[in-house]
C-alpha cells in the first residue's frame, strides 16, 4: 500500500474568479505531478524520491509559485526556498534565499544525503550546489510576465503579497509541496517555494524549516504547509501535528483540523496543510477559499484533484 | 516572582578541559549576565527585555562564541545567529547569517517587532539593520586572538566544529549562548545567539535561528534556549518538543527537558544542552555532555554558577 499528496497553494481561489481553461491547466498540472511521485511509489521506490519527484514537477511549472513559476522579490529578482525531510530517520535538508538553482527541491535533498548539515543559505548554499555539479541558471530562467506584471503592480509600495494572484489583494499562498507514504511504510515529506511577492530583507519564510512547513516521522505522519509563513513559523505547525499525534493521541483528522481550523484560524493565519500518516491515511485541510491540491491511495487506486 | 536562567554552550566543560585561570572568567561572565537581567526583573521588567539584556552582555563577552567572541567562518568572516520569542503573544524574531552587527540578539528583537516577519537572512537582513540604525561594528571589532588562531589551524582542512572541538586543542564545546526568563507579570521569553561552528562553510544554519529547535517559549508552557549540535537539534524541533511534552503529555518542565536531552537527543547522539522557565517559577538546566557553562536565579532568589557536570 502507498499514498501520496501534493498541494500547490492555498488562499482566495473562488470558482467564480476562476477562467475555465486556466482551472484545466491546474488539474492537468497537479495531475502530472502526483504522477510523477505514484510512478516511482508503484514500483515499489522511497517516499522521499516520490515528493522529490512531485515537487520537481509543480517547481517547472510556471503555474505555481516555486521553482520556474517564483516570484520577484524587492529587488525584482528570484529567492527560493525548499527543505525535505525522511521520516525513517528525521534526516532532514533545507536552502534557503537561492538565487540560481532550477529545482531547489533536489538542492535540499543533496543537504540531506551530501552534507553534514541541515540547513545551507545563500550564496553558501549556491557553493554548495557547484560543489555537486549541480548546474546553475540564471535569474531569466525564472521570469514570467505575468509575475513581473504582478509585482510591479506592489514594487513601489512597501507591502507584501504571500503570492501570485492578479489582484493582490486576494493573495494566494504560493509553495508547493508533497507528502508520501511508500510500500516499505516510510514517510516523507517535501516543500518549496519562491516566497512573497515583493519581499525584502532576505525574509525567509516555514517553508525551509524543518518542524514549520516541512516534518516527517515514520511513527506519525508526514506534513507539508504553505499559507502566511510567519504565523506557521511561530506556531511549529508541522511538528505541532506530529506531537498531537504521538503526545494527546489525536487522529489524523483531529490533529489537522484542530491546528488549521482552530488554532491557526483564530490567529487569522491563513493557509493549509497535506498529510499523510503512518498507515496511508490523508488529510488535506485549509483554512482559505481554495487549496490546490491532488491525491492517491493505492487501495482507492483513483487521483482525485482538487482546488476549491 | 521572577526566575533567569543562563547558558554560554556545552560540550567537554571539564577542569581539564578549561585553563585554570580561565574559570573564573567565565563564571564573572555568566554572574555579570545573570545580575543584568536580574536587575531589570526586579524592577518590574519584561522577560523579553532580560532575555535581551542577558544575551548582550554574553555577546559582548569575547569568551563565548556569539556577537564580539564569534568564530571564524571558513572564509574568514563571522556569521551570526540569533532569535528571541516572547511567550506571552508567542511572537518572535530572528536573523541569520548577518555580519557586523554588535548585538544579533537586539537585532532579531526588531525583526520581531518591527519587521512583520520572523526571519531574516543574509545581506538583505543587513538592509534591514541599516534601516533599523542598529549598532553596527567594522570586522575588526569581532578578531579575538584565540578565536584566529583557532581557524588558522583549522582553515586549510575540510574540518569543522561545532566550536571547537580536536583533541590537540584544549576547549571543546557547542558555543551559543541563551537566556530564559519569567517576569513578575507573569510572562516568559526566550533568547539564543551565536557565531556558530568554526570555519563553518556553505552559508550553514543551525539551531539558533530556528524557532521550535533552538529557542521556544510560551506562557502556557515554558520559554526554552538550547545549544549544542545544532543539526540534531533542529531534527528533534527540540525546544519546542519540550513545550508539546508539557501542553500535551502534562509533563513537568523538569521532566520534559529529561526527556528531550537525556532520552530523545542522547539517543541520537546529539551532544548539548538546554536551560528551561516555566510561568510557575520553575527552572531547570540540563544537558547530557560532560559539562555546560550555565547559571541562574531561582524563584526564592537564590543564585547560581557554574561549569562542569558534577556542580
Amino acid at each position: 500500500m502507498f499514498t501520496i499528496a501534493i498541494h500547490g497553494g492555498a488562499g482566495t481561489l473562488s470558482k467564480s474568479a476562476m477562467m475555465p481553461e486556466k482551472e484545466t491547466a491546474y488539474r492537468q498540472a497537479l495531475q502530472k505531478a502526483i504522477e510523477a511521485g505514484k510512478n516511482i511509489l508503484e514500483k515499489g521506490g522511497e517516499a522521499l524520491d516520490a515528493v522529490e519527484a512531485a515537487v520537481i514537477e509543480l517547481e517547472n511549472c510556471p503555474l505555481f509559485n516555486a521553482g520556474k513559476g517564483a516570484v520577484f522579490n524587492h529587488k525584482g529578482e528570484h529567492e527560493l526556498d525548499a527543505s525535505i525531510m525522511c521520516g525513517k530517520n528525521t534526516s532532514g535538508g533545507a536552502v534557503a534565499g537561492v538565487k540560481h538553482i532550477m529545482n531547489p527541491i533536489s538542492l535540499a535533498k543533496m543537504v540531506l544525503q551530501k552534507s553534514q548539515h541541515v540547513m545551507l543559505i545563500g550564496d553558501g548554499a549556491e557553493q554548495f550546489a557547484k560543489e555537486q555539479q549541480v548546474e546553475l541558471v540564471d535569474q531569466s530562467y525564472f521570469y514570467n510576465e505575468f509575475r513581473y506584471q504582478q509585482w510591479q503592480q506592489i514594487k513601489g509600495e512597501d507591502t507584501f503579497a504571500l503570492d501570485h494572484s492578479v489582484e493582490i489583494k486576494n493573495p494566494k499562498m504560493g509553495t508547493v509541496g508533497a507528502v508520501a507514504m511508500d510500500v516499505h511504510g516510510n514517510l516523507a515529506a517535501a516543500t518549496s517555494t519562491g516566497g512573497m511577492t515583493n519581499k525584502k530583507w532576505g525574509r525567509v519564510g516555514d517553508t525551509p524549516i524543518l518542524g514549520a512547513g516541512t516534518y516527517a516521522n515514520n511513527n506519525t505522519c508526514a506534513v507539508s504547509c504553505t499559507g502566511h509563513g510567519e504565523f506557521f513559523i511561530e506556531q511549529v505547525v508541522a511538528y505541532d501535528i506530529h506531537c498531537l499525534m504521538l503526545y494527546k493521541n489525536l487522529s489524523l483528522k483531529d490533529a489537522t483540523e484542530y491546528v488549521m481550523l482552530d488554532k491557526l484560524k483564530k490567529l487569522n493565519a491563513e493557509g493549509g496543510l497535506i498529510v499523510v500518516d503512518k498507515n496511508g491515511n490523508h488529510s488535506l485541510v485549509f483554512n482559505s477559499e481554495g487549496m490546490y491540491r491532488a491525491h492517491f491511495n493505492s487501495h482507492v487506486n483513483k487521483i482525485v484533484t482538487a482546488i476549491y | 516572582m521572577y526566575t533567569i536562567a543562563i547558558h554560554g554552550g556545552a560540550g567537554a566543560v571539564t577542569k581539564q578541559t578549561i585553563l585554570e585561570e580561565e574559570d573564573p572568567k567565565f563564571r564573572a561572565g555568566l554572574k555579570a549576565a545573570l545580575h543584568k537581567a536580574s536587575g531589570i526583573l526586579k524592577n518590574n521588567g519584561t522577560a523579553v527585555d532580560a532575555v535581551e539584556a542577558a544575551v548582550k552582555c554574553l555577546e559582548d563577552n569575547p569568551l563565548f562564541n556569539a556577537g564580539k567572541g564569534a568564530v571564524y567562518t571558513k572564509k574568514g568572516i563571522h556569521e551570526l545567529d540569533a532569535s528571541i520569542m516572547d511567550g506571552s503573544n508567542l511572537q518572535a524574531g530572528a536573523v541569520a547569517g548577518v555580519r557586523n552587527v554588535k548585538n544579533p540578539i537586539s537585532f532579531a528583537r526588531a525583526v520581531m517587532e518591527k519587521s512583520g516577519h520572523v526571519l531574516l537572512s543574509g545581506k538583505g537582513a543587513n538592509d534591514f539593520a541599516l534601516k533599523m540604525k542598529v549598532e553596527m561594528e567594522s570586522d575588526d571589532y569581532f578578531y579575538t586572538k584565540q578565536r584566529y588562531d583557532q581557524w588558522l589551524k583549522v582553515r586549510h582542512t575540510d574540518f569543522y566544529h561545532l566550536d571547537h572541538i580536536t583533541e590537540e586543542m584544549p576547549e571543546r564545546k557547542f558555543g551559543t549562548v541563551g537566556a530564559v526568563a519569567l517576569d513578575k507579570h507573569g510572562n516568559v521569553a526566550a533568547a539564543t545567539s551565536t557565531g556558530g561552528m568554526i570555519n563553518k562553510q556553505f552559508g550553514r544554519i543551525g539551531d539558533s535561528p530556528i524557532i521550535g529547535a533552538g529557542v521556544y517559549a510560551n506562557n502556557k508552557t515554558c520559554a526554552i534556549s538550547c545549544t549544542g549540535h545544532g543539526e540534531l537539534f533542529m531534527r528533534a524541533v527540540a525546544a519546542y518538543d519540550v513545550s508539546c511534552l508539557m501542553e500535551y503529555k502534562n509533563l513537568s518542565l523538569h521532566d520534559a527537558m529529561q526527556k528531550v536531552v537525556n532520552e530523545k537527543l542522547k539517543a541520537m547522539h546529539a551532544e548539548g544542552g538546554m536551560i528551561g522557565v516555566d510561568a510557575k517559577g520553575n527552572v531547570s538546566l540540563v544537558f547530557n555532555a560532560q559539562g555546560m557553562h550555565r547559571g541562574s536565579i531561582d524563584a526564592k532568589g537564590v543564585e547560581y554558577v557554574a561549569l562542569y557536570g558534577d556542580e
